[in-house]
């Protein structure tokens, strides 16, 4: 029988590498609520003035990675951890 | 029907009477035209009748969203404004990073603004909820502290077209902006000011739908990859276009003394360089909405004269050198006097060369003392005493507010030492640089010198590019017929190659992307081509578009904006190089450089220069003499009405 290893899934948040693109927040409201809207993402870029502050991950997010793979400034990084 | 990638609205206010209402997008005409700049010219030919004045209500101001912006399609972040300049009367379209996704967010395509508000106002847009408010609490502050206060009270996330004192007061050399960072520029700010309209904000919770999903991330994933393929990327994301700065003062493109001289080059790099913004000041990239490689920066001085001064900065090399070399100051204080221009919303490109022009006139003794209530000089605090003035209108500054066609009406012989075109002043001059970019504002843009973003695919704003590198560009970026190739690229030249016939494809792909929404500063141009555009758009909308048809619907566009300019009396005429490039030489040194071609291998006079224009209407299709469409043109474009509406008022002649 194939042996299966329970993954734990972690998301790296690097506010001072985001510049405020949303691209990570209009890919997780299209894949989870069909439209694109960074309002009704899963997460949430926190602005202190003009300047990124904090990332923020909603409860209700299933750490599927999608963010990850579109971050065009690698500021969310997906880690898997065996 | 199930509408995607457009919002599928628009909304109209009528400032005089205060109504709002919202309509369907019509959808034949966003076929036809895609959106942003393509239906607001087309709205902006049907509405704005010739010979209104810019700063009456009867000018219309267009906003439009192009089908991609309010989705992650890379860096499909530009709002288009459109309407008739306040410095030289031509119809044009600006284009601005930001606002325009969270208007599709909110519901809407497109704002088309008429009349003008007794007091000031303001638009709210919270999706369906849309009214104008009371402006009166804001009208007179700047605009970061404007743009705070609605975002306190409307929403921290929400998106604000906001004008400064300078537009209230109607200089028309005044800007509005986008987010406190992005411009709507070249006469465009005093519009909104003449309409009392002091910004307009939005915030939507409802969203854009995407037909083709699974393809959208296939074209993200490669453009995604086309940027991540560029070495140049993170140098251009923490500083902008900064990054060129250094080569730009190397290759003498930076002039001081009304565009006399070079500065010393070593001298400027260690004031302006990058070495020297990095030890004075913390810089943070800034990127508007789905923007994958951002040029923006926000900029606090963290060392020296004014400490702890925080600003933005759109076009970056603006902090240290709209004002540094020409007036001698320091890194410090030239950002000092770039925040003073953002915060007052005057344009830092028209303001610093006519601040620059009038030291000279006063030091040629064609304006005193007196007319000026100061004595100007090339330092910081002329620039300050200046812009306080300008902003004000008081005495002659009320005139340099008003631009340089201004400045040359009101002082005899001013146009000997003013450098324009179309009332314009253009970034670089083309003594020094010769590209694509330059030759196609500094002689043919319809709207006047730089109007459109500055350094754009295939970057010939730099010296020196080989014409082997420009062919690669153009094969991967552009979408340009064999013939045209071979016109544009002789099989029997080998270093040169025809700058004016590429010019008419360059101003086509760009009024394209302002169609769709998209950004084509040079760092993302050169990732976007017109089968990737098309490929996107059918993502995005579910409706097919070749890369043939792209091509054609930005040229229809580029044809209805001169359209629209032939109706205001912009013809062949007003085309051409500001005279003082033919005529005189920069100091670089002990060199005189006099006006040449991008390879330097030959001069222009006055015959080279019309050789120039015929090649570039050639190219265009049009009628050589006059510099205008055709009327086959037009039809052969689908603007037959155009055409005909030409020829009823007697300027198009019959073929």
């Amino acid at each position: 029988m194939e042996e299966r290893k329970l993954a734990v899934r972690k998301i790296q948040l690097h506010p001072e590498k985001c510049t405020g693109c949303m691209v990570c927040l209009m890919a997780c409201s299209l894949k989870y609520e069909g439209v694109v809207n960074p309002l009704k993402a899963r997460s949430k870029i926190i602005k202190n003035g003009e300047v990124v502050s904090k990332i923020l991950l909603s409860p209700d997010c299933t750490f599927c990675g999608l963010c990850c793979s579109v971050c065009p400034y690698d500021a969310r990084v997906l880690k898997e951890v065996s | 029907m199930e509408v995607y990638g457009y919002a599928g609205k628009v909304l109209r206010l009528d400032l005089s009477s205060g109504s709002i209402q919202t309509e369907d997008l019509d959808m034949d005409m966003a076929k036809k035209y895609l959106g942003g700049q393509g239906t607001n010219t087309k709205l902006a030919y049907d509405m704005i009748k010739p010979g209104v004045d810019p700063l009456g209500p009867e000018n219309v101001v267009l906003l439009g969203a192009g089908p991609l912006c309010g989705t992650p399609a890379a860096s499909a972040t530009k709002v288009m404004m459109t309407t008739k300049s306040a410095i030289n009367g031509s119809i044009g379209t600006a284009g601005g990073c930001g606002f325009a996704p969270m208007l599709k967010w909110a519901g809407y395509d497109g704002i088309v603004i008429t009349g003008s508000s007794p007091k000031p106002v303001y638009l709210l847009i919270l999706d369906d909820e849309i009214k104008l408010c009371d402006a009166s609490g804001i009208w007179g502050r700047d605009i970061f502290e404007s743009t705070d206060i609605l975002r306190e009270k409307h929403g921290k996330d929400a998106s604000v077209i906001c004008i400064g004192q300078a537009s209230e007061n109607l200089c028309r050399i005044s800007l509005a902006f986008i987010d406190k960072i992005a411009h709507l520029g070249r006469g465009f700010g005093a519009v909104l000011g003449s309409k009392k309209l002091k910004a307009i904000v939005v915030r939507g919770t409802k969203g854009i739908k995407i037909a083709d999903v699974d393809m959208f991330y296939k074209m993200f994933d490669s453009l995604m990859s086309r940027a991540r393929g560029d070495r140049g990327r993170p140098r251009w994301i923490k500083y902008g276009l900064e990054a060129v700065v250094e080569p730009w003062f190397d290759n003498g493109l930076i002039l001081v003394n009304n565009r006399r001289k070079v500065p010393d080059e070593k001298e400027m790099k260690a004031k302006f360089g990058m070495k020297a913004w990095d030890e004075v000041l913390e810089l943070h990239p800034w990127a508007g909405p789905s923007c994958i490689t951002c040029d923006k920066v926000v900029a606090k001085i963290k060392k020296g004269e004014f400490k702890g001064l925080e600003t933005t900065a759109s076009f970056t090399p603006a902090l240290g050198t709209a004002f540094g070399p020409s007036f001698n100051m320091s890194l410090n204080r030239a950002v000092k006097c770039h925040d003073m221009f953002q915060r007052y919303g005057l344009d830092e490109l028209d303001g610093a060369y006519l601040m620059d022009l009038v030291v000279d006139l006063y030091n040629n003794g064609l304006i005193s003392k007196e007319d000026l209530g100061m004595e100007p000089k090339y330092n910081f605090e002329t620039v300050v005493e200046a812009t306080e003035k300008i902003v004000k209108r008081e005495g002659f500054w009320g005139i340099v507010a008003d631009g340089i066609p201004a400045v040359l009406e009101k002082v005899p012989g001013a146009d000997e030492y003013a450098i324009s075109q179309k009332g314009l002043i253009e970034y670089f001059d083309g003594r020094m640089i010769l590209g694509v970019e330059t030759f196609a504002d500094a002689m043919l843009n319809p709207r006047g010198g730089q109007t459109l973003a500055l350094v754009r695919s295939p970057s010939t704003a730099m010296p020196g590019i080989a014409r082997a590198a420009v062919e690669g560009v153009i094969a991967s970026s552009y979408y340009i017929p064999a013939g045209a190739r071979r016109r544009i690229f002789p099989a029997e030249e080998k270093e040169t190659w025809n700058v004016p016939r590429l010019a008419r494809y360059v101003q086509d792909i760009n009024t394209g992307y302002n169609c769709l929404g998209v950004c084509y500063r040079f760092i993302i141009g050169r990732i976007w081509n017109p089968v990737i555009a098309g490929a996107v758009y059918y993502a995005v909308t579910g409706t097919a578009m070749s890369a043939e048809e792209f091509m054609r619907i930005s040229e229809r566009v580029f044809n209805l904006q001169k359209a629209a300019n032939i109706r205001e009396g912009f013809d062949r005429k007003d085309d051409g190089f500001p005279k003082r490039w033919l005529t005189e030489p920069v100091k670089w040194g002990e060199k005189e450089i006099y006006l040449q071609d991008y390879t330097r291998t030959r001069y222009i006079d006055e015959k080279g220069a019309k050789a120039m224009l015929d090649d570039y209407y050639d190219e265009r299709g049009w009628d050589l003499k006059r510099g205008i469409p055709t009327k086959g043109k037009l039809v052969q474009l689908g603007l037959p009405d155009v055409a005909a509406d030409l020829e009823k008022r007697g300027v198009l002649e019959v073929q």
